[in-house]
């Protein structure tokens, strides 16, 4: 004889699968659900977003608002960053990015995205294009849902060759949906593989004209910025960009070697990279310590503005001998750029990135 | 045996003087080289400062006070922490080891470390605003906490070991599947902490090193306080009690004075492994020529000399052999775990055989043998969960679908959006399900094996060799998911498995030989994985780690295949061996006084394990607990013999799995967690219970 309280649970386990099993019958209503939902992604801009969108009416690039360049049509071939072909009947329109780089050159073409992954994340981290509101959120950029991808109606997705994994993108292409591998830097010379990976989405928006216009105006900046600085004459043009990372008693110093897009913008304003040490292939970063940052003579230290919940790196650093004798901390010569600068992004950062290098040398 | 040579007698027979002298010209010879190498130490550094300017610094004649700056600034901390370090783990493991009277026995097993790195980890993920002076407290506030939660589940310090190493181990594993979940979703936020996660010595300063030196000196006075009780605890129980050791208390405040310990390095150093039970270890093995040292006042001192000159030695031979600005990419961590797992595989050879039965700890063997009916009515129940967990597989997701889709799917007749996500989501639930099942399966074969409640495929170092196969393809320029990866996984699996085997044969196989010779083989694996990953991409967490934590996101039929194909070789004939598995789970000598060829029966056994582990691999990436809480789960619903165990632990494992990658794949979506990490954090917390169940 069962007693009482089992056969309660009994009966209320019963209940609940049968009433799972009549909410589980039936089938989607596709027509209803055909326009993609977009889930509450693109948060308004952050404070840390409070600094002038760079492509505004007073910045370096022509804004979109103002933009009259034209979008070209016809059939588009590519070949992409994997040597593969790829082929669409007209440029696309309706384009889903996956890595934050490819977002921002996207939005100074004056495209918006569809679908981004990690939208939250691109409007803390990248202030350079701010991010329009109805942009559908696909998950993380190392594995973006394939399922919100292909529900945002995708013409073209941007992914970058390094990461994600392509054998889950060959299910996009099984249903056609093109899929775009772009180089994510290059450390032999990321200004031009920046370039490059822009000018790629270019042409897959037919939107080459704009691409020529905002590639011209960068040029004339980054000249007029090293003018600027070569007209205060500072005390010395050597620099090293570093971000670095304090837990408990440790620390790890991340400067920006050769053949990182930080530093190469930097050597195009006229200034010299002091950091030569190893660094890796694909970013040009390097590893210190505090000791390692006395090999770099007097050159001046710019740091990330963008901090993080334990604040400025440098007042870690504060009261360590080796750092109090550095001639740029003596000399208060330790600047740290504007925040929100994201360091591997399109052309706009590069924008970014110039201005405040001017701002540091000739502040 | 003489008094010499038993370690109990040793530790409680006075000295008598020529030991004294003995003993006391190991301690400061371990010193001095513990001064040489902290000297060599001292002559390395990434500012190139060397010898000569070290010299010119204690003649008086570094006029710019440069010498100086890097020397207080920079290579004293390195070096203060490096001996602080060492020091506080060797004591720590020495008192650990003691206590629990196994020789395998480490600050890691109560989770303080993985408290510490999930603290850390967390405070970093979510933003929260911790002022600098207290970012070491941080670290040592998660490890105190974790070991108390330990503490707490395993009935108090005092408690059993057995149910400490146990409740100790499943919480290390759901807080490393916490963390790693945190890293593999605030990507940005927890930049550089990949690293971390395997020790530093680079330090900010003196700051971290005055905070936690009083702490440690405190526990280790402490810790000699206890020396005496600690030698009559190694009597046994029983014995130590008849002689007036309040035995419980004596082993509640060695257990405090480790995690104190361990928290204090943890703050100075990050999570750095295997010293903790590398120099205790050395220290006994030293004490069959010095008995002296079976005695703790001698012993924890040396197990602290012998700790900072591990820690110093290594980061002092790796810097001269890279370079100082080379070495920085290898975490200290990585260098002492390497080393360890190596010492360890030597002593664990050097391990006399058990002998007779270890006794079936197993949590759930005193069950009561369970009626058919009973067994049945269970088979039937868990098959039915399956279907229902299969069909909730398909349905849910960033699109909830309706049973009506499936059907039109299976026509052939769905709109494209369903058929999309179901030919997305079906090769998913079917790897997860088969991953599931086959894991399962081969953590049935390997605890009746190793007769270790703690036994699971990854522990003979078959996952580890995966890993270490799939980083190499990746880190070597193939894409991750191509067929290349998976053959090498598998590959590094098997190879991995043999070389366990083999190591831990001696004229046969002891279980508990190969349980620690797989320990030690995993922990090279995990060392090789983390520094070939930090290698490729030194700050960022390796996009491989979602797959090195198990996830079945990008699979497709033709990953799934290779396990059903290996199910059905297996199955049948496992299904063969099935008494011969009753039998070998009792111990070593029933199987031969049953007529049944032991060693050939455990090598099939085992094969057949670690190629169904290996070609889980393919199918759902790394994966952990499911090999070991699906055979205790179905040991406690059905009794233990296999005939019964089987299915329904297959099942179990399938429903396991294909729940959490259902789970991971709902909750936050569009974001998704891996397979693998919800498992561990829905698993740990039912191990944790099922071990409560038990009796002490």
């Amino acid at each position: 004889m069962t007693s009482s309280p089992l056969r309660r649970a009994r009966t209320a386990v019963t209940s609940l699968l049968l009433l799972g099993g009549l909410a589980a019958c039936g089938t989607t209503d596709s027509g209803a659900d055909a326009t993609p939902n977009p889930s509450g992604s693109s948060a308004p801009a952050s404070e840390s977003a409070e600094a002038a969108a760079e492509t505004g009416p007073d910045s370096a690039l022509t804004g979109c608002a103002d933009d009259d360049t034209a979008t070209a049509t016809g059939p588009v071939s590519l070949t992409d960053a994997l040597g593969r072909t790829v082929e669409l009947d007209q440029p696309a329109q309706r384009v889903a990015v996956l890595e934050w780089g490819q977002t921002e050159s996207l939005l100074t073409l004056c495209v918006s995205p569809v679908a981004v992954a990690d939208p939250e994340g691109y409007t803390t981290w990248d202030t350079a294009e701010p991010l329009p509101e109805g942009v559908a959120d696909v998950g993380t950029r190392g594995e973006p849902n394939l399922d919100a991808l292909f529900r945002a109606e995708p013409d073209l997705v941007v992914v970058e060759a390094s990461g994600g994994d392509e054998s889950a993108l060959q299910q996009l292409a099984d249903y056609d949906v093109p899929v775009l591998a772009t180089a994510g830097a290059d450390a032999a010379d990321p200004v031009a593989a920046m370039s490059e990976t822009f000018d790629l989405i270019a042409q897959a928006t037919g939107r080459q004209e704009r691409a020529e216009v905002v590639l011209d105006e960068l040029e004339a900046h980054l000249d007029a910025s090293a003018d600027a600085i070569a007209a205060a004459a500072p005390t010395t043009t050597s620099f090293v960009y570093f971000d670095g990372y304090v837990d408990g008693g440790n620390v790890a110093l991340r400067p920006f070697g050769q053949g990182s897009f930080v530093g190469e913008v930097g050597e195009r304003l006229g200034l010299t990279n002091a950091w030569t040490g190893k660094v890796d292939e694909l970013y040009g970063l390097g590893q210190s310590d505090i000791e390692g940052m006395s090999t770099v003579g007097d050159a001046v230290l710019l740091r990330t503005g963008t901090y993080n919940e334990s604040g400025d790196l440098t007042e870690a650093l504060e009261g360590n001998p080796v750092w109090e004798a550095l001639p740029a901390v003596a000399e208060d010569r330790s600047v740290a750029f504007a925040p929100g600068i994201w360091t591997f992004g399109g052309p706009a950062s590069a924008v970014q990135l110039a201005d405040a290098y001017v701002a540091a040398f000739s502040g | 045996m003489s008094v010499d040579q038993d370690p109990v007698a040793a530790a409680v027979t006075p000295l008598r003087g020529r030991r004294v002298v003995g003993a006391g010209a190991v301690l400061l010879g371990l010193t001095g080289l513990l001064v040489v190498a902290s000297a060599w130490h001292l002559t390395q550094g990434t500012s190139g400062l060397g010898v000569s300017d070290l010299l010119r610094l204690v003649t008086g004649g570094d006029t710019t006070g440069q010498v100086r700056d890097v020397v207080v600034g920079s290579r004293l901390p390195r070096l203060a922490a490096g001996l602080l370090v060492g020091v506080a783990l060797g004591v720590a493991g020495a008192l650990l080891q003691s206590v629990a009277r196994n020789p395998i026995a480490s600050p890691d097993t109560l989770a303080v470390t993985a408290g510490a790195y999930v603290a850390v980890v967390a405070v970093a993920a979510f933003g929260v605003a911790v002022p600098l002076w207290a970012s070491g407290l941080v670290a040592f506030a998660g490890g105190v906490l974790a070991a108390g939660l330990v503490l707490a589940m395993a009935g108090g310090a005092g408690t059993s070991t057995s149910r400490l190493v146990l409740a100790g181990s499943a919480v290390a594993l759901a807080l490393q599947s916490a963390t790693a979940m945190l890293l593999v979703l605030f990507e940005e936020e927890t930049t550089g902490l990949f690293a971390w996660g395997s020790g530093t010595l680079s330090q900010l300063g003196l700051r971290a090193f005055w905070q936690a030196s009083p702490v440690v000196l405190a526990c280790v006075v402490g810790a000699l306080l206890l020396a005496r009780r600690l030698d009559l605890l190694g009597l046994g129980d029983d014995g130590a009690a008849s002689l007036g050791v309040p035995v419980r208390a004596t082993r509640g405040a060695g257990v405090l004075l480790a995690v104190l310990l361990t928290a204090a390095a943890v703050t100075l150093a990050g999570p750095i492994g295997f010293i903790g039970l590398v120099a205790p270890a050395l220290v006994r093995l030293a004490a069959r020529w010095a008995p002296a040292f079976h005695r703790h006042a001698l012993l924890l001192p040396a197990s602290g000399l012998v700790g900072a000159l591990v820690v110093v030695l290594s980061d002092v031979v790796l810097r001269a052999w890279l370079g100082a600005a080379a070495a920085i990419e290898i975490p200290t961590g990585v260098t002492t775990t390497l080393l360890g797992a190596v010492v360890l595989v030597v002593l664990a050879r050097r391990m006399r055989d058990a002998g007779s039965s270890r006794g079936t700890a197993r949590a759930g063997a005193r069950a009561p043998s369970r009626s058919r009916g009973r067994f049945v009515v269970v088979l039937v129940v868990v098959a039915g969960v399956t279907v229902g967990a299969v069909v909730l597989g398909l349905l849910a997701g960033y699109t909830w679908l309706r049973t009506g889709d499936v059907a039109l799917w299976l026509g052939g007749d769905a709109p494209p959006f369903v058929a999309f996500a179901l030919d997305e989501r079906a090769p998913r639930v079917a790897a997860a399900v088969v991953g599931g099942g086959a894991l399962a399966l081969a953590g049935c074969l390997v605890q009746a094996t190793c007769r270790n409640p703690l036994a699971e495929p990854g522990i003979l170092g078959i996952t580890g060799g995966a890993g270490v196969g799939a980083v190499v393809v990746v880190t070597a320029g193939g894409g991750s998911g191509t067929p290349v990866l998976l053959g090498a996984a598998v590959v590094g699996g098997l190879v991995a498995f043999a070389l366990v085997y083999l190591v831990s044969w001696r004229g046969g196989l002891d279980s508990d030989r190969i349980v620690l010779v797989g320990v030690g083989v995993s922990a090279v694996a995990a060392g090789l994985t983390t520094y070939l990953l930090l290698r490729s991409s030194p700050w960022d967490t390796p996009r491989l780690y979602t797959w090195l934590s198990g996830t079945t996101y990008g699979r497709s039929w033709g990953q799934v295949l290779p396990v059903v194909l290996v199910l059905l070789v297996v199955v049948p004939v496992v299904v063969a061996l099935r008494r011969e598995l009753d039998l070998l789970a009792v111990d070593d000598d029933t199987p031969r006084l049953a007529g049944v060829p032991l060693e050939r029966a455990r090598l099939v056994v085992l094969t057949a394990a670690a190629v169904l582990s290996a070609t889980c691999v393919v199918a759902v990436g790394v994966v952990g607990f499911v090999g070991l809480v699906a055979p205790h789960a179905a040991r406690a619903l059905v009794g233990g013999r296999h005939s019964r165990v089987l299915p329904v632990a297959v099942l179990l494992g399938a429903v396991l799995l294909s729940l959490a990658d259902t789970l991971g794949r709902t909750v936050i979506a569009p974001a998704q967690v891996p397979a693998g990490l919800v498992v561990a954090l829905i698993g740990a917390p039912y191990f944790v219970w099922l071990l409560a169940r038990t009796r002490a």
